[in-house]
């Protein structure tokens, strides 16, 4: 069986890999380099897969899901995601980057038992990226 | 027959609530974590609302395709991508509140709509949580 839990957060960003120069950033990555940045209405989904308590009839307790998830996001609201996370320092934060972290942060947070699935992550409600673990080659 | 229509365009852009009128205590005080010292950002989405006669022959107050095009060139063009707080600096450097922002879009777009036609409503959503509605019952940005 699988759960899933939705939050919400709003952050800026800015792409820009500090080892190319101006021009080859701007061809990378468009407007998404311009300085000060950009920003959007994020929201994280999170999928946990795991069997149904008998007892509880639940996956997981989405009280505790909810706080877990709070502990990972809650540091990304409202900040600048490429000044304030030190993480976004080094990487750039796209939406793939920010799933990858998301799902890296939350994993060892679960209950045993459970088994993170999947983290997808809205930049907007058109537009995602989605991590379901190293897929390796596939 | 007169009638409204409305048209619905998405920027992203980043911000932070800060007034320079308030001691930084007070701002951080009034504005919470949206005075964050390096900001943070929005999917911005702008309600347009023109008024105006319907056309007999093409049955519209306003082509969207027109409105499209001035949406583009002067809303667009002019936040996406870009500081909220640098692109409001041009009309008095307000706050970069939704109300703010709203009033400034009305300026930017009051009287470009084309003859017989006004505007009527300028909303701007912030979050799923938040908007501001403004239809021109005042035309001067505050600071």
């Amino acid at each position: 069986m699988r759960i899933s839990r939705k939050l919400h957060f709003c952050a800026g960003r800015r792409y820009r890999v500090p080892g190319l120069d101006e021009g080859e950033n701007a061809r990378l990555f468009g407007p998404s380099t311009r300085a000060p940045g950009h920003g959007h209405n994020f929201t994280c989904e999170v999928v946990v897969a795991g069997a149904v308590d008998p007892t509880t009839g639940m996956v997981m307790n989405l009280t505790d899901l909810d706080a877990a998830m709070k502990d990972v996001i809650e540091p990304l609201d409202h900040k600048m995601l490429h000044l304030d996370i030190a993480h976004f320092r080094e990487v750039v934060p796209t939406d793939e980057n920010l799933a990858i972290y998301i799902w890296d942060q939350l994993k060892g947070r679960l209950p045993a038992g459970c088994r993170l699935a999947r983290v997808r992550l809205y930049e907007d409600p058109l537009h995602y990226a989605e991590y379901a673990g190293d897929e390796g080659a596939a | 027959m007169k009638a409204r229509v409305t048209r619905v365009v998405q920027f992203n852009a980043v911000h932070r609530l800060h007034s320079p009128a308030l001691s930084d205590a007070e701002n951080a005080r009034i504005y919470g974590k949206c005075n964050h010292p390096n900001g943070h950002g929005h999917n911005y989405v702008v309600h347009v609302t023109v008024e105006g006669e319907v056309d007999p022959t093409t049955g519209m107050v306003m082509n969207f395709f027109d409105l499209d095009a001035i949406l583009g060139r002067e809303v667009i063009e002019r936040f996406h991508c870009r500081s909220m707080d640098e692109s409001l600096r041009e009309f008095g450097g307000p706050v970069s509140t939704a109300e703010n922002i709203a009033r400034a879009i009305w300026r930017i777009l009051d009287g470009k709509l084309g003859p017989g036609r006004r505007l009527r409503r300028v909303a701007i959503g912030e979050t799923l949580k938040n908007s501001a509605e403004f239809d021109g019952d005042e035309i001067s940005i505050g600071a």
